[in-house]
């Protein structure tokens, strides 16, 4: 009983499922986004009071 | 080694901001002419001995040109010498900056006028004040216990 929760779900055919990204991925994509945000609003800000 | 596909996905979005960034300031700095200080224009002084050493031993804003000045500036513990500078709009002022004793900050507050003034180096800066207004001028390195009563202004006219 205490291995079932240690051991990774088994396909059919025996092997480890892929975990399940999707919702990681669009979190480090928001993330991403305000890295990309972040950058060029400093960058405009210099720009400005060039 | 297995990497997830959208791992994959995401790194390959990190090298590509990654690239963008670089490339963006790469052509920006090439553009603007962006350079280190030259070695061989590296101009040391004896802080102990500013008041003899020209320019620092005259502090001032001095005109050169239309509209176009040098601000020479010696930052103490705790102010500026000069202190309350005044110029007409448009102005196009080259600052030189040094300090007698510890390390100063020299930051215009809304300009990307920002630099450090180090005892025994000479730190330089041009900037163009088209906006008249009043400017903070004030010292962003912690410098004794007088530091955060370090500010001057800059008046624009």
């Amino acid at each position: 009983m205490a291995n079932d929760l240690q051991r990774q779900p088994a396909n059919a055919d025996g092997r480890e499922a892929e975990p399940a990204l999707w919702g990681t991925f669009a979190a480090v994509l928001i993330i991403g986004a305000l890295f990309v945000a972040g950058w060029f609003g400093a960058f405009g800000l210099f720009l400005a009071r060039n | 080694m297995h990497i997830h596909r959208l791992e994959k996905i995401w790194i390959a979005f990190g090298l590509v901001m990654l690239a963008v960034f670089l490339t963006v300031l790469g052509i920006f700095a090439f553009s603007q002419g962006v350079q280190t200080p030259h070695s061989y224009a590296h101009q040391g002084v004896d802080p102990e001995k500013l008041s003899e050493t020209p320019p620092f031993d005259q502090p001032g804003v001095y005109q050169i040109g239309e509209n176009e000045y040098e601000a020479v500036i010696v930052t103490y513990a705790f102010g500026f010498n000069p202190g309350e500078i005044t110029v007409p709009a448009g102005a196009r002022i080259h600052f030189v900056v040094t300090s007698p004793d510890v390390v100063h900050g020299f930051e215009i507050a809304g300009t990307t006028v920002n630099l450090m003034s180090i005892p025994g180096e000479v730190n330089r800066v041009t900037y163009t004040f088209d906006k008249p207004g009043e400017y903070l001028i004030l010292c962003n390195e912690y410098c004794g216990i007088g530091h955060q009563a370090m500010y001057t202004k800059l008046i624009v006219i």
